[in-house]
């Protein structure tokens, strides 16, 4: 995902809760959280995202019933890890793109799309590998996993399931597309935390990780063209392609100043929430000015027929009447889509906390670099494979980067392991591991996007919802970056040591 | 730097040549002889003249000698 976030304190390196029990039982509400997540969602099949808060906040009552002594550490560490700049930073990205997309939906951007991809021809077959690149090219440009993730499911999702893609290759796309761009951005949060904790600078993490991102780029769009190709016929009806084809129009097309425009903040320096912002006042003014959709279409209060409101307001711009109060629009939707998976991010981070604070998480990172970093290679597929399980665990992946990263740095250091390469491996294993598994910060977003799409559309239909448990096997670019870093942990591919070259940042005594 | 300068493939066993001189972390520290050590990938190098607060730091050494066979070395604190 996103935004320079502040690393604050060593957040592993304190335990304030005893747990009847050890150590381990401080890893209960997350433990409990994601059984949960696999039972609801995997097994059941219910993509109801307040059903993973009940989840969350059962596994932290259950967990509170282990503790020693006084149940306020517990507590204390709760509301900690709720007010963490790193969980609030990713709910202010969903937010912000929420609005931008949903506005850009009113707009008509998908039927811009629809009538590029008729114009062109690109059919199902290359739908998946184009929006890989496109997605890829937007987090880059961006520096928020989160929000590519959102403005594509919104916008490319859509456009190519009705063009006949496989709904689970689109998706594998997107992610894959958010996972490259939060790995590669200069601005990304995941890129500054693990230049910053691997006394490295920005520009030269960036510059030294290129080799292993475009590497797996490549070899991900070749699978997306091949995976695509073989994929079987597309269940889409006839009816649902020619109406996606028949609402088609060029003039959607128009926002691709919208985006532009946020690409370009950001690129220059901005902050995601200011470049984001330009990016809406753009795709406002374009839906006012070329007619696409009217100011009641973005905002819109709606008064009860009848009422004084009625009355009083009749025929004031973004006022209408309906049989019950209520606020509406794309600046409201968008927003208001992603506030129950806001409320579950931050008890998840809570969650995760707890664990911190109990000590779990530091017992299983000393058992785990204690027993096997033997040599620099082992110490490499160690520091790989710790890095992805904790990010596998942890929904929100700088929360699990910033916990990790002290012990990346100390293992590291021991093998006289560049910084450079330490941040790479870092960051690309971090990225990769939010995208993948269904309660992932980047899936979890995903879904709840789709699920807005159902009624937006009237060709699409709730049978076109990716369910969380069907996308990780698809998301071949975080898988190929995760493979290509235990490669080049085995074979040496990349290596620097610090003899070899200093990180700027590091410095001697 | 150049995106296509570290498309290489490293040795777990760094060699170095005597003279050369290298910054890198001082990774262990023997108190009662007094000597550090500079461990870079699976290559050792021996340091003298490094103090037990220098471990995890970033120190200058000047390569005295080393053993490509071996893969261990010696060198002095430098400054």
């Amino acid at each position: 995902m996103n935004q320079p976030a502040t690393t604050g304190p060593d957040p592993a390196s304190q335990t304030t809760i005893e747990f009847r029990g050890g150590k381990a039982l401080s890893a209960l509400p997350i433990v409990f959280f994601i059984a949960w997540a696999i039972f609801q969602s995997g097994i059941l099949a219910i993509g109801d995202t307040a059903g993973l808060i009940a989840g969350m906040l059962i596994g932290l009552v259950i967990g509170m019933l282990f503790v020693k002594g006084p149940w306020k550490s517990y507590a204390d560490a709760i509301f900690e890890g709720m007010s963490q700049p790193v969980a609030v930073t990713a709910i202010v990205a969903w937010l912000w793109a929420g609005m931008f997309s949903a506005t850009l939906q009113v707009g008509g951007f998908v039927d811009g799309l629809g009538w590029l991809a008729q114009v062109t021809g690109v059919g199902p077959t290359l739908f998946p590998a184009i929006t890989f690149i496109l997605a890829g090219l937007l987090a880059t440009g961006i520096g928020t996993g989160y929000g590519t993730t959102i403005a594509f499911v919104a916008l490319f999702f859509p456009a190519g399931v009705a063009l006949g893609a496989d709904p689970v290759l689109m998706l594998g796309a997107i992610l894959s597309g958010a996972v490259f761009g939060d790995n590669l951005a200069p601005v990304s949060d995941t890129t500054i935390v693990s230049a910053v904790t691997q006394d490295s600078d920005v520009g030269g993490v960036v510059a030294s990780r290129f080799k292993y991102a475009i590497t797996a780029a490549i070899l991900s769009l070749i699978a997306y063209v091949i995976a695509a190709s073989m994929a079987p016929e597309s269940n889409v009806s006839a009816s649902a392609r020619e109406l996606f084809e028949e609402t088609s129009n060029p003039a959607g097309l128009l926002h691709l100043l919208s985006m532009g425009t946020v690409i370009f903040t950001a690129i220059a320096g901005r902050h995601i929430i200011e470049a984001i912002s330009w990016g809406l006042i753009v795709a406002i003014v374009i839906n006012v000015v070329f007619g696409l959709a009217p100011g009641s279409d973005m905002l819109v209060f709606n008064v009860p027929e009848g009422s004084w409101a009625a009355e009083t307001f009749a025929g004031w711009p973004l006022i209408a009447t309906a049989e019950s109060a209520s606020v509406g629009g794309s600046i409201y939707d968008g927003a208001f889509g992603f506030v129950t998976l806001s409320v579950l991010i931050l008890l998840v981070i809570a969650g995760a906390q707890i664990m911190i604070r109990g000590g779990g998480f530091q017992a299983l990172q000393d058992f785990l670099l204690r027993s096997v970093a033997k040599t620099v290679r082992s110490a490499e597929v160690t520091m790989v494979t710790v890095t992805a399980g904790i990010n596998a665990a942890v929904t929100i992946n700088t929360a699990a980067e910033i916990a990790i990263a002290p012990y990346i740095a100390k293992i590291g250091k021991k093998f006289n392991i560049n910084g450079y390469r330490r941040a790479n491996i870092l960051d690309a294993n971090t990225s990769a591991l939010g995208y993948i598994f269904p309660w992932s910060g980047g899936v979890l977003v995903a879904f709840t996007q789709m699920n807005e799409l159902v009624g937006i559309y009237p060709w699409f239909t709730q049978e076109m919802v990716v369910s969380p448990v069907a996308a990780w096997p698809w998301v071949f670019h975080g898988w190929l970056l995760v493979f290509i870093f235990l490669f080049a942990a085995i074979t040496g591919f990349g290596r620097e040591y610090t003899s070899d070259r200093i990180s700027k940042g590091a410095s001697t005594i | 730097m150049s995106l296509f300068k570290t498309w290489t493939f490293r040795s777990a066993h760094p060699t170095f040549e005597a003279g050369e001189e290298l910054t890198v972390y001082l990774t262990a520290f023997d108190e009662s002889s007094g000597r550090g050590e500079a461990r870079i990938g699976d290559s050792i190098i021996e340091v003298s003249g490094a103090r037990a607060d220098q471990i995890d730091a970033l120190v200058t050494i000047k390569v005295d000698s080393f053993d490509p066979q071996a893969h261990r070395g010696s060198a002095h604190l430098v400054g």
